[in-house]
């Protein structure tokens, strides 16, 4: 029944989909033909872009510079360069389908704080540049986030352009704030799994990830003066917070009285309880 | 590895490379050979940096672009590569398309991660020991490949393959017999994913529908290390010495996950934008382990000395979970929008698992009784976690200079854990229903100028209880970020953020600030040189009561992170040279003090317009305040040849 109600959603989508359904009509490339007599060289760097390639129904001139045919008819002195929120609308109105949330307002990056052109650009310096970005990822991220791409330079952290690390391994830029910024797979598991992929269980005695809390109940992503990158700089003192059950009412067990805390085999939780992240054997987490 | 690795990458790269003629063609390649030197903790600088002495491909880049009208196979190719060789990482990505027919995505990663630490959980670290116990040497590698067919039309095929292997050894440690033993672990895992789908562009609404399987397989070894059968603890339980002579474990485990992704996006008329989007997953996994050793030991469950045991262990999981979400945009004329947010998420887990152990050679506590004791335990366990968040957000768009939004959002949250009378032996926390509300008001503005621009963001979160100890019942966060362009060559950015939690309920008293600020200075006087300075603090603590197991009386839990950064770099470029250097240097003086110094200097030459080359100077500095055994200083140089087209 449950698996009916999961296809049921789906093929709705579908439907929902299809429900818009209509021929896919060609930009009228007349006007845009005329640019390259004036700006050629613009015009030739275009045709070797991820957007210039795709002749065939890719975007033209005028799909942009909206008002280019009044341009090259000596109407106007320049051709408008969309910003804000209507170059997200005019981004938006082919891209949709990568975007699951676009620069609507529940994403973190919304114009006109940000849009789409502060990170792309359609006429970038190397017609093969990644997505059509204006920098490499990283250096882009930074230039309005440096205290949290200098956080990653912490003694201990996931190390920014080596292998392949970059911000946008784990975010997404096009989705919302905070946890909701996060990345995730075709399962919609946090890109913490897509290379953590041992901690992904299921596990029979899961701990906290999934169950009351995710990796960043326990861990600090981007860098960390801990070396296992945890919240605390001592294991026992990450564990008691939540087992502590001083007033009740919250999850989380009361380590029995023979863990003497005085006694540094004790301060260090995880040299026994090693499988803190799941088992499928001890309930302790021993194994 | 290393070597080979870039072995192998230089193969694979000339294998793609495009042939002679192709239109557009760069290439840029940067190779050579770096030396380190490493004084104080070996182990730890490996743990933190771990570049080695050896060749290494800093980069290697290739753009083709192909277009005429018979392009051939692709009319635009990339190829990017760095690190392999003596860096703990590599890095390739290929990306190839031929306009309306086809688009292919494959990038390789292979990381090698070190940990051997001197103080992290360590027992024995007040008597010198060091490293820990818990080290490992393990490599990463990971392949990703995506297909599209027929991009850009109304339907688009997609596939695509996953693959992620994590390997190597470790040390970690066993409790067992009332001590703990160090073992040495092999682990070889393996995580598959094959994915289908299309994606579709119809009208004003284009979608995706993926198909995914996702397979797992993960096969570990585990064996006493030799001289570690003392066990920790070198004292006597119960007048009997506790000791173990030989162990072996081997355990086994699969997991199958199918899932289903879906997604919508459109308009529907001149206002409304929807996006839908709906994921499905459920995993089911098998675990086998076998165990077996032979020693003196203790155990008090049975009240009982033993000499071995047998152990065999079956277990299985069910893993459903689904995530639905929709979103919706509707404009109210020019300048307001209201923005909509309903997502539900949905997760469960049904574990069992067959615990049989056979204690061989068993004597009650007072050395009487001898008989082996079979033991049989079946376990179930389970929890169920549903999440509700509905969030709304209404914007006022170019008032002026300004934009002003203001936002609400409520989640509501479910967790039933499940009590399993046969394994739960430790009292209190671990079955029940908890539930939690959580309300959240914010507002904010965003201002640009001609020269500035200021985003400044307020909110504030209300809980009605909390599900964890670490849960919050009250947070408000305060945020502002600005940009100044005094003129063009001055770029002055910075960021203030101050959050506040808390938790005052009785035996809880949770508390947590931050405070953060930092300012970047960009001065770029002229186009091939520019200066930049950085500072950087941040002010972290939280405290929450615990319980001292010991003694069953109350102590306060404290962290602090009271850190500072100041970086200072510069770059530029002088007829065919290019320098650039930096410095950075990060002090943190809260729970657990270092200092972490960094210079970076590089200084190239080009000695024809397509050849040239570069020196490389890299120091680390650390030192822990407490503990000096930590420390090392660190330098890498670096010679390269670089090669561009």
């Amino acid at each position: 029944m449950r698996h009916g109600i999961h296809w049921l959603s789906i093929v709705s989508l579908a439907a929902l989909g299809l429900l818009g359904a209509g021929p896919a009509t060609a930009e009228d490339t007349d006007a845009s033909s005329l640019c390259g007599d004036c700006h050629e060289e613009v015009v030739a760097a275009f045709g070797g872009t991820a957007h210039g390639l795709d002749h065939a129904g890719g975007p033209r001139c005028v799909t942009c510079h909206t008002d280019g045919a009044e341009h090259a008819g000596g109407e106007l002195e320049r051709a408008s360069i969309p910003a804000g929120q209507a170059l997200v609308d005019l981004c938006q109105g082919c891209h949709a389908r990568n975007l699951h949330r676009g620069l609507t307002g529940v994403a973190a990056h919304r114009a006109p704080a940000v849009d789409c052109g502060q990170c792309h650009s359609a006429h970038p310096d190397s017609p093969g540049q990644r997505s059509m970005l204006r920098q490499q990822p990283a250096e882009l991220c930074a230039s309005c986030h440096p205290a949290q791409v200098r956080e990653l330079d912490r003694p201990y952290g996931h190390r920014l352009n080596r292998g392949g690390i970059e911000c946008i391994s784990c975010h997404d830029p096009h989705a919302g704030r905070g946890v909701d910024s996060l990345a995730r797979d075709i399962s919609g598991d946090v890109a913490c799994l897509t290379c953590h992929a041992e901690k992904r269980g299921p596990f029979v005695y899961s701990h906290v990830t999934g169950v009351t809390g995710d990796c960043w109940s326990c861990h600090t992503a981007h860098g960390s003066s801990n070396p296992n990158m945890l919240t605390r700089s001592r294991v026992e003192q990450l564990c008691l917070e939540c087992h502590s059950p001083v007033s009740g009412g919250t999850a989380g067990s009361q380590p029995p009285s023979r863990h003497d805390l005085r006694s540094p085999r004790y301060r260090n939780c995880t040299v026994c309880h090693t499988a803190v992240h799941g088992s499928n054997t001890s309930p302790m987490l021993l194994k | 590895m290393r070597t080979p690795a870039l072995l192998l990458f230089i193969a694979l790269a000339a294998l793609l490379s495009p042939p002679a003629g192709a239109e557009d063609t760069v290439v840029d390649i940067e190779a050579g050979y770096q030396w380190v030197e490493v004084e104080g903790n070996q182990d730890l600088y490996r743990t933190q940096v771990d570049e080695a002495d050896g060749f290494v491909l800093r980069g290697f880049s290739l753009t083709t672009v192909d277009s005429s009208d018979d392009p051939g196979l692709f009319d635009r190719l990339r190829i990017d590569a760095s690190g392999f060789g003596g860096s703990p990482s590599g890095r390739f990505s290929l990306s190839s398309g031929l306009a309306r027919t086809y688009r292919l995505r494959l990038s390789y990663l292979h990381l090698e991660s070190f940990s051997a630490l001197p103080g992290f959980a360590n027992p024995f670290l007040d008597q010198g020991v060091v490293p820990g116990q818990h080290t490992w040497e393990r490599d990463r590698d990971l392949v990703d490949l995506e297909l599209e067919l027929l991009p850009g039309r109304t339907f688009t095929p997609i596939v695509g393959y996953s693959w992620n292997r994590y390997q190597g050894p470790r040390r970690t440690t066993y409790f067992m017999g009332e001590d703990e033993f160090q073992l040495a672990s092999d682990l070889d895992e393996t995580e598959q994913e094959f994915r289908a789908g299309l994606s579709f562009a119809a009208g004003h609404f284009h979608g995706t529908l993926i198909q995914g399987w996702r397979d797992s397989e993960s096969s570990e070894r585990l064996a006493l290390v030799p001289g570690a059968g003392a066990g920790n603890d070198p004292g006597e339980v119960l007048g009997h010495e506790v000791s173990l002579d030989a162990y072996s474990r081997k355990e086994e485990s699969e997991a199958e996950t199918p899932v289903t992704r879906a997604h919508v996006a459109g308009t529907v008329g001149d206002s409304l934008d929807l996006t839908a989007t709906f994921v499905h997953a459920d995993s089911e996994g098998e675990t086998r382990s076998d165990e077996a050793l032979t020693g003196s030991l203790v155990s008090f469950t049975l009240s009982r000395f033993f000499a071995g045991l047998d152990e065999s262990v079956r277990s299985s999981t069910e893993n459903p979970a689904w995530r639905g979400e929709l979103t919706a945009r509707y404009r109210l004329g020019r300048t307001l929008s209201l923005d909509g947010r309903f997502l539900r998420h949905h997760r469960e887990l049904e574990g069992w698992a067959l615990v049989s152990s056979l204690y061989l050679e068993t004597l009650n506590f007072s050395g009487a009784d001898p008989r082996d004791i079979s033991r049989l335990v079946e376990a179930e366990t389970g929890y169920e976690r549903d999440e509700q968040l509905l969030d709304l957000r209404l914007t006022a768009h170019d008032v002026g200079p300004f934009t002003f939004w203001a936002a609400w959002n409520d989640v509501d949250q479910e967790l039933d854990l499940e009590a399993d009378v046969a394994e739960i032996i430790i009292p209190g926390g671990q079955s029940g229903l908890y539930e939690r509300g959580v309300s959240r008001y914010a507002f904010g503005f965003d201002v640009s100028g001609d020269n500035a621009e200021l985003s400044f963001d307020w909110g504030t979160e209300d809980a009605d209880t909390a599900v964890v100890r670490t849960d919050f019942l009250e947070r408000d966060r305060v945020r502002a970020r600005f940009s100044f362009r005094p003129g063009e060559a001055v770029r002055v950015t910075g960021t203030a953020e101050i959050i506040e939690a808390e938790n005052g309920a009785e035996g809880i008293g949770f508390s947590a600030d931050t405070e953060h600020y930092a300012v970047d200075l960009e001065v770029t006087p002229v186009d091939a040189f520019g200066v930049r300075v950085a500072y950087d603090s941040y002010d972290t603590s939280s405290e929450v009561t615990v319980r001292r197991p010991e003694d069953f009386g109350l102590d306060l839990s404290l962290h602090a992170e009271r850190g500072e950064v100041v970086e200072a770099g510069i770059m530029g470029k002088a007829g065919s040279f290019t320098y650039d250097a930096g410095y950075s240097t990060l002090e943190n003086r809260g729970s657990f003090g270092f200092e972490l110094d960094r210079i970076f200097s590089r200084l190239g030459v080009d000695f024809t317009d397509t050849i040239g080359a570069s020196v490389e100077v890299e120091t680390w500095d650390y030192r822990e305040q407490s503990f000096t055994l930590a420390d090392f200083d660190s330098t890498r140089y670096g010679v390269y040849l670089r090669w561009h087209r």
